[in-house]
């Protein structure tokens, strides 16, 4: 098949765009979302280059974005590196761990949902997802097989410790060594990643529409459920 | 089917939000912290909330927790005069928005019964919702405002159907005029105004709704608007243009007499007043009128647009987050060694830099205007002035808050501690330095309030031990202390600073002082009591 000089051209730029800004809105350049929307040609450019990159593109809305896939650390995130800046530098794997665990604590609280979209509340605030932390943590050690327990101390007890272990503190800490400051830092982390409106003066979570089309169209999206199989280690048959 | 049925999910809606309200609110022990012992104190208290957030969406002006609750400390102090300070008050405030209104962010459905499918049908409601403002450019806070389901039920506590409102008011609007008692058309044509942009604001509200979800916009919900704007639109323009006139004729009646007899009296100077107030309003009314027509449209091709894209949505086949991911993990902790796998397609890392080594013979410029070094790459010529400017007006500002905070001092000192009422009348009805604006003055007294006990000698020690940046640009209650104390020799023997609220019922009120929005206020405030050692 082939492509015409100013479509390859204009599949170039949109994926630059793309790699600048990781997605691109109608409203903030209108001519290369056309570009997108209405010429299958280049549609299909765009999506080469992301596989070369290692990546989705995908449109929700009217947005575009561009999806690290899953093993792709250099537009994604290695463990490595989300550990560095969601934890404090001397945290152990305890921490990263939890900070794991609150981040799809998060998610869980937020998109419950069985009817045409997968969001079931309007806002959370800061508290009720700490206590919704602990909770959980407390079910988990009670829910858990006795013999994973001990392995690499990966254990809902041992991050129920670092968790308890973090000082409680009274509004306005920020260190990361209250419980307050460990999750401020990983919501600010979440904001800065565009997913959540995070208020501190009024400790106020609310989702993005971002974060609100990822979780229907991709990551609970029955097609991914691949991820899920291999987050709990079951391998694939299909 | 009984046709006497046929609406009722309809009704079940509005019945619905009534008892959302009461379960929300019923055997809350909550209430009796805060000395709200009965049923019927605790639904008076949160109408009055409600219908607090209405005035502020009809304003347009930010509704946050500390707005709300310095509402319910001044009806508190005023009617209810329960013995809770101003902090419990705001707490009070967020346990009415957040849990009663709220449902604690849980999404709230209504079962009701629905006559044709036979069974029960999940009715949304949601009486408030809340969005990310910002307060004087800086500070982002939540504004709360009313929904449309919020609206629906302030409405119909004064019993009218929401379509019926407009044409019932403009009636009443008409009798009075004819009947040329103005006092009370000028309360019809505030109700006509309001009217509108609640209309108006409704329209808004879908278009925030449908740009973030689509789907959980009904189209019940958007056939009721359009009809409603389609009626609110019909004839309105025309009709207003036509009051406009008449009144214009009755005011240059009322005038020509001025002219003519010199002198009208008591009652047509009052009058011609009102008709001007009339008249301004059906303005702005005829204003209201075009947004209206104007975002009626844009609502229409926004809901076709956001339908289509979402048509493909909705063939999505979606797992369950709890069931089939959380759970298991609970079950077992081994799987979080993997689970970043599932949550980074969420995330994109910032791309390593690459260094170009011409950069290092460019020619240096001076950073020195780069304060701060976010959001400002953009327009770097007028960058510095734009700086200077934006510097010069927190001075400005923060001046006026030392300016308030030194005539409390000044007057405290002097007097070996003062109550707010004496102060006042120690001022002699001169608040321009003592309330500079209303904002700037709440916030002084609730520093003070706040730190209940200030010791200075502490102050001056922690201040000798941190080299501040004297950067500071935003009011500091401690900082602008010490500094005062500073410039104001005779103030040195202050040791200690207690500001405390005295229980004595009284009410300090302040008359004609301005808001920082330019509007002239009266202020009701609690009797403090500032205190020097």
């Amino acid at each position: 098949m082939g492509y015409e000089l100013e479509e390859i051209t204009l599949s170039q730029s949109i994926f630059y765009y793309l790699i600048e800004h990781r997605e691109l809105r109608e409203e903030d350049d209108l001519s290369l979302y056309k570009a997108y929307t209405e010429n299958e040609n280049i549609i299909d450019l765009v999506k080469r280059q992301g596989i070369i990159a290692g990546s989705l593109i995908e449109r929700y809305g009217n947005i575009i974005y561009l999806i690290p896939d899953e093993d792709n650390t250099y537009l994604g995130f290695s463990k490595q590196n989300l550990k560095s800046i969601l934890c404090k530098s001397t945290a152990t794997d305890k921490d990263y761990y939890l900070s794991q665990f609150v981040i799809l604590t998060l998610l869980v609280e937020f998109y419950d949902g069985q009817g045409s979209s997968s969001k079931s509340r309007d806002y959370l605030r800061v508290g009720d997802l700490l206590n919704s932390v602990s909770e959980r943590l407390k079910e988990g050690i009670e829910g858990s097989d006795e013999e994973s327990e001990d392995i690499d101390g990966l254990a809902f007890s041992n991050m129920l410790e670092a968790f308890e272990a973090l000082r409680s503190e009274e509004k306005g800490s920020r260190a990361r060594t209250t419980k307050e400051g460990f999750i401020y830092n990983i919501l600010k982390f979440l904001q800065n990643q565009g997913l959540v409106d995070f208020i501190e003066e009024d400790e106020m979570i609310k989702t993005t529409k971002k974060l609100n089309q990822f979780m229907d169209y991709n990551l609970l999206n029955k097609k991914n459920y691949k991820r899920v199989l291999k987050v709990l280690g079951v391998s694939e048959n299909e | 089917m009984d046709s006497f049925l046929n609406n009722f999910p309809k009704r079940m809606k509005n019945v619905g939000s009534y008892a959302f309200l009461f379960k929300n609110s019923m055997s809350k022990t909550t209430w009796k912290q805060y000395g709200f012992e009965d049923f019927y104190e605790q639904t008076n208290m949160i109408f009055i909330v409600l219908l607090f957030i209405m005035e502020q969406s009809l304003k347009d002006e930010p509704c946050t927790m500390d707005d709300i609750g310095g509402f319910i400390d001044m009806v508190n102090m005023r009617s209810f005069k329960k013995p809770i300070s101003y902090m419990e008050c705001k707490e009070l405030g967020d346990f009415i928005i957040n849990v009663i209104l709220g449902n604690e962010g849980k999404v709230m459905y209504f079962k009701g019964y629905d006559f044709q499918e036979e069974g029960y049908k999940d009715i949304h409601i949601s009486f408030i919702n809340n969005k990310p403002v910002y307060i004087d450019d800086e500070v982002r806070r939540t504004s709360y405002y009313l929904t449309d389901d919020g609206y629906n039920l302030m409405l119909s506590t004064l019993e009218m159907e929401s379509n019926m409102l407009l044409t019932i008011h403009e009636m009443i609007f008409k009798l009075h005029i004819e009947k040329a008692s103005y006092d009370k058309a000028v309360d019809d044509i505030k109700n006509i105004f309001n009217q509108m942009r609640i209309q108006y604001q409704r329209i808004r509200e879908a278009m925030r709704k449908i740009k973030q979800n689509a789907l959980s916009y009904s189209v019940l919900d958007y056939k009721i608007l359009l009809e409603d704007n389609l009626e609110t639109i019909g004839d309105t323009s025309k009709k207003f243009s036509g009051y406009r006139e008449n009144i214009r004729e009755r005011v240059r009646e009322l005038e020509d007499k001025d002219i003519n007899i010199q002198k009208l009296d008591k009652e047509d100077t009052k009058n011609l007043e009102n008709l001007k107030i009339i008249e301004n309003y059906l303005s702005r009314a005829i204003d209201e009128h075009q947004q209206i027509l104007k975002t009626h449209f844009e609502l229409k091709s926004l809901y076709t647009k956001e339908l289509e894209d979402l048509s493909q949505m909705t063939l999505i086949k979606r797992f369950n987050l709890r069931t089939e991911l959380y759970d298991k993990v609970l079950k077992n902790p081994e799987s979080l060694r993997n689970i970043e796998y599932f949550i980074r397609p969420l995330l994109n890392q910032e791309v390593d830099k690459i260094y170009n080594i011409n950069k290092s013979v460019e020619i240096q410029k001076p950073i020195r205007s780069r304060l701060k070094d976010e959001d400002e790459e953009v327009l770097e010529f007028d960058n510095e002035q734009w700086q200077e400017e934006k510097i010069a007006k927190q001075r400005e500002k923060l001046k006026l808050y030392n300016g308030s905070l030194s005539v409390i001092l000044a007057h405290a000192h002097e007097n070996n501690g003062i109550s707010l009422k004496n102060l006042k009348e120690g001022l002699n009805g001169d608040y321009s330095q003592l309330i500079p604006n209303v904002e700037i003055f709440k916030e002084i007294v609730i520093e003070l309030l706040r730190n209940e006990d200030i010791d200075i000698p502490e102050l001056k020690k922690e201040r000798s031990e941190h080299i501040a940046e004297n950067s500071a640009l935003e009011f500091q209650l401690n900082e602008s202390i010490l500094e005062l104390m500073d410039s104001n020799p005779y103030l040195e023997d202050i040791k200690k600073i207690s500001t405390y609220r005295i229980n004595d019922e009284t009410t300090v009120i302040f008359e004609n002082v301005n808001s920082s929005a330019g509007k002239i206020k009266r202020i009701y405030c609690s009797n403090i009591y500032f205190d020097l050692i």
